[in-house]
C-alpha cells in the first residue's frame, strides 16, 4: 500500500515539474525550434536573447514595474493586515472583503473595469498605470499572507513592551514588524511573482512603448517559435528558485496558505 | 496612606457590566490577591490599572498621582502576563533592556540592572539564551526579572502560575513572594486559585460577578466569610436555611428542615430574622451521646482525602453534611452505615448575609 501511495506521488511529482524540465533541456539544444530530447548542446539561444534589445528592454520595464508594484502593494497590504487583525473597525468583514477581492474576480473583467476607468483619467498607455493596476492585482495577496502571521503573533507582546514604557511606535518597530516580517517578506515574494507574471490587464492597458517582459514573450511566440523563448524561461525558473525557495521554507509553511 | 487606590471603579461593555463599583485601598509593600471564578472582573480591573482598558467611570490613583487616563506606557507599574508574552526574537538580555532602552537608562546603568536582576532571580548563566529554549519556570522568572529592572511604583500579576505544573507552581508562589518582600513592591495578584491566594496574599479581595464580595486576610476570609459565594468559593461550608427562633434568650436558629442550632448571642443579636448560616467541615466533631445538643446521623459515604476523612453524613431532620476529621494515630477511620453524633461550637458558626440583602445594598 505505502509503495503504491510513493509511486502515485512520484508521478504527480513528474506530472507537476516535467514540463518545466523539459522547457530547460530545449533551452540547451541546437536545434532552431524547441525539441525534446534536445541535441548538441548549445548556449546560442541565450545569447540570442541577451542579444535582442526588445527583450532586454521587456526584462528592465518588467523587473522596474514589478519592484515599484511590489514595495506599494506590501506597505498598503501590511499596513491594511495589520487594522484587520488587530484593530476594532466597524464594518470590518466588509472591507476585509473588498481589499481580497480582486483575487474573486477574473483578470479579464477586471482589466476591461480598469481600461475603462483609466481611460477617463489618462493612465492608459502610462507607467503610472500599469503600477496602480499591479498594485491593485497583488495588494491582496499580501495581505492575505500578512493576516495569516499576524494571527499567530500573540497580541500580549504588543502589551508586554507597552508595560515595559514602549510608545506606539516604539513597539511597532521593535516588536510588531519584525515579528510580523516573516509573513512580510513572503508576501513581498508572492506580489512581485504574481505582478511580474501578469499578462492579461497588461495586455490591455500597456501601450507599444510599455512592453513587459510576459507580452513580448506572447508576441514572439506567435510569429516564432527558436529556443530564446526556452532560454528566457530557464533563466526566470533559475532566479524564481533561487529567491522563492529560502523565502517559502523558511517562511511560509502550508498552514499559511 | 494607601498606596494604590481605587474608586468607585466601573467597567461596562455596552450592557454587559465586567466591574462595578470597585473600592480599593492597596498599602505600600502590601500583596494583595483578587480572586474569584472566570468572569468575575479580575483580570478587567488588572488591566484597566495597567492601562490597557479604559474604566468607564472611576478613578485608579498609584501613590499622589491620579493614573486614570495615562497611557499605559507612561504608568510605571510592572506587568507579569499570564503566558509571560516574552519577546520570541530576543535574548534574556535584550528582553529585559528593551524597557530600560524605552526609558532612556544609559547604558552602563542598563549593564548593571540587567546583572542585578538576573542575579535576583537566580538567571544569571541564561541570559544569551532565547526565551524558547528555557523552561516554564525560567521563562516565568525572566518576565519577573523584566518588570523588576525597571523598578516599578506596582507589580502586577494575571494569573501568572496557571501555566505550570503543580510542583513548581508551590514553588514559584513562595519566589514570587520572596522576591517581592525582598524589592519591597506593591503587588496586585489576579488568580483563580483559593490556595495561591491565601498561601501567598497578605489580603484577599473576593471577586463576584464584578463587583467586591469580600475584602480581608486569608483567616478573616476562610473564618468569617461574609456571603454565601464566598464560604462556598473559598473551601467549603455546610449551609443551613432558616430563621432566628424569636424570642430565644441565647440565640438559637431553626432551620427550615426543623433542625435548631445554638448559636452565640452577639450573632443572634446581630443577625436578622432570615438567615443562612454556615459551617465549615472541620469544625465539626464526633461526640458521645452524652453531649448535650449533639445531633444523631448516619455517615452515608467516607471518602478519602489523604491526610484528613470526608464524611457525609444524613442528619435526622433530613439535612446533610460534609464533616472533615484529621486522621490520628492508631483511631480506624469511620464506616458509611455507621450511626454517629456530631456537635460544634457555636462560635464556629458563621452568619451569612442573605443575597437578598446584597442587592439591598446595591441601591
Amino acid at each position: 500500500m505505502r509503495i503504491l501511495l510513493r509511486f502515485l506521488n512520484g508521478a504527480i511529482l513528474l506530472y507537476l515539474a516535467a514540463p518545466i524540465l523539459v522547457v530547460v533541456a530545449t533551452a540547451f539544444g541546437s536545434s532552431a525550434y524547441p525539441i525534446f530530447p534536445p541535441q548538441n548542446f548549445t548556449l546560442q539561444w541565450f545569447h540570442q536573447f541577451w542579444g535582442n534589445p526588445e527583450l532586454r528592454d521587456a526584462l528592465r520595464i518588467s523587473a522596474l514595474l514589478s519592484s515599484v508594484s511590489t514595495i506599494l502593494a506590501t506597505s498598503i497590504g501590511t499596513l491594511s493586515a495589520l487594522a484587520l487583525v488587530r484593530y476594532r473597525l466597524p464594518g470590518k468583514t466588509a472591507i476585509s472583503a473588498l481589499l481580497l477581492s480582486p483575487i474573486l474576480f477574473p483578470a479579464i473583467v477586471l482589466a476591461l473595469a480598469l481600461l475603462v476607468a483609466f481611460q477617463r483619467v489618462g493612465l492608459t498607455q502610462t507607467f503610472t498605470g500599469l503600477v496602480a493596476a499591479h498594485t491593485l492585482l497583488i495588494t491582496p495577496f499580501v495581505i492575505r499572507l500578512v493576516m495569516a502571521s499576524l494571527a499567530e503573533f500573540d497580541p500580549s507582546l504588543e502589551e508586554a513592551a507597552q508595560n515595559l514604557g514602549a510608545t506606539w511606535s516604539r513597539t511597532f518597530f521593535r516588536i510588531t514588524l519584525p515579528l510580523a516580517l516573516p509573513g512580510i517578506l513572503a508576501g513581498a515574494v508572492f506580489a512581485f511573482i504574481m505582478s511580474f507574471d501578469e499578462l492579461v490587464v497588461t495586455l490591455l492597458l500597456a501601450g507599444p512603448e510599455l512592453q513587459t517582459l510576459p507580452i513580448r514573450i506572447f508576441n514572439y511566440v506567435q510569429y516564432s517559435s527558436d529556443p530564446s523563448i526556452s532560454a528566457i524561461s530557464t533563466c526566470l525558473i533559475v532566479v524564481w528558485l533561487a529567491i522563492g525557495i529560502p523565502v517559502y521554507t523558511r517562511f511560509l509553511s502550508v498552514k499559511h496558505l | 496612606m494607601a498606596y494604590l487606590t481605587l474608586r468607585k471603579l466601573n467597567k461596562r461593555y455596552g450592557a454587559t457590566v465586567a466591574v462595578e463599583d470597585i473600592d480599593l485601598d492597596v498599602a505600600a509593600g502590601e500583596f494583595v490577591a483578587l480572586l474569584g471564578p472566570s468572569g468575575c472582573g479580575k483580570t478587567t480591573t488588572l488591566r484597566m490599572i495597567a492601562g490597557f482598558v479604559p474604566p468607564t467611570s472611576g478613578e485608579i490613583r498609584i501613590g499622589d498621582a491620579d493614573v486614570t487616563h495615562l497611557p499605559a506606557h507612561r504608568r510605571n507599574v510592572g506587568l507579569v502576563f499570564q503566558n509571560y508574552a516574552l519577546f520570541p526574537h530576543m535574548t534574556v538580555r535584550a528582553n529585559i533592556e528593551f524597557g530600560l532602552k524605552a526609558h532612556h537608562v544609559d547604558s552602563a546603568q542598563t549593564r548593571e540592572r540587567v546583572r542585578s536582576v538576573l542575579a535576583l532571580v537566580g538567571l544569571s548563566s541564561q541570559e544569551d539564551r532565547y526565551p524558547r529554549e528555557l523552561s516554564g519556570g525560567q521563562q516565568q522568572r525572566v518576565a519577573l526579572a523584566r518588570v523588576l529592572a525597571l523598578k516599578p511604583d506596582l507589580l502586577l500579576f494575571d494569573e501568572p502560575l496557571s501555566n505550570l505544573d503543580a510542583k513548581l507552581r508551590v514553588q514559584m508562589r513562595q519566589e514570587i513572594r520572596r522576591l517581592q518582600r525582598e524589592v519591597g513592591v506593591t503587588a496586585l495578584f489576579v488568580t483563580h486559585d483559593q490556595e495561591e491566594a491565601m498561601t501567598m496574599a497578605d489580603r484577599i479581595v473576593v471577586l463576584d460577578r464584578g463587583r467586591i464580595a469580600q475584602i480581608g486576610s486569608p483567616a478573616e476570609i476562610y473564618d468569617r466569610p461574609r456571603t454565601r459565594f464566598v464560604a462556598n468559593f473559598i473551601g467549603i461550608s455546610n449551609f443551613f436555611e432558616g430563621a432566628l427562633f424569636p424570642g430565644s434568650p441565647f440565640g438559637l436558629f431553626r432551620c427550615s428542615s426543623g433542625l435548631e442550632i445554638a448559636i452565640p448571642p452577639e450573632i443572634a443579636a446581630a443577625a436578622s430574622t432570615a438567615a443562612t448560616l454556615a459551617i465549615r467541615p472541620e469544625k465539626i466533631e464526633f461526640v458521645s451521646a452524652e453531649t448535650p445538643g449533639s445531633l444523631p446521623g448516619a455517615i452515608r459515604q467516607a471518602t478519602q482525602l489523604g491526610s484528613t476523612m470526608e464524611y457525609l453524613i444524613d442528619l435526622a431532620g433530613g439535612d446533610r453534611v460534609i464533616v472533615h476529621e484529621q486522621k490520628r494515630p492508631r483511631v480506624p477511620v469511620r464506616a458509611a452505615g455507621e450511626h454517629v453524633r456530631i456537635a460544634w461550637h457555636p462560635a464556629d458558626c458563621v452568619f451569612l448575609q442573605s443575597e437578598k440583602e446584597r442587592s439591598d445594598d446595591r441601591v
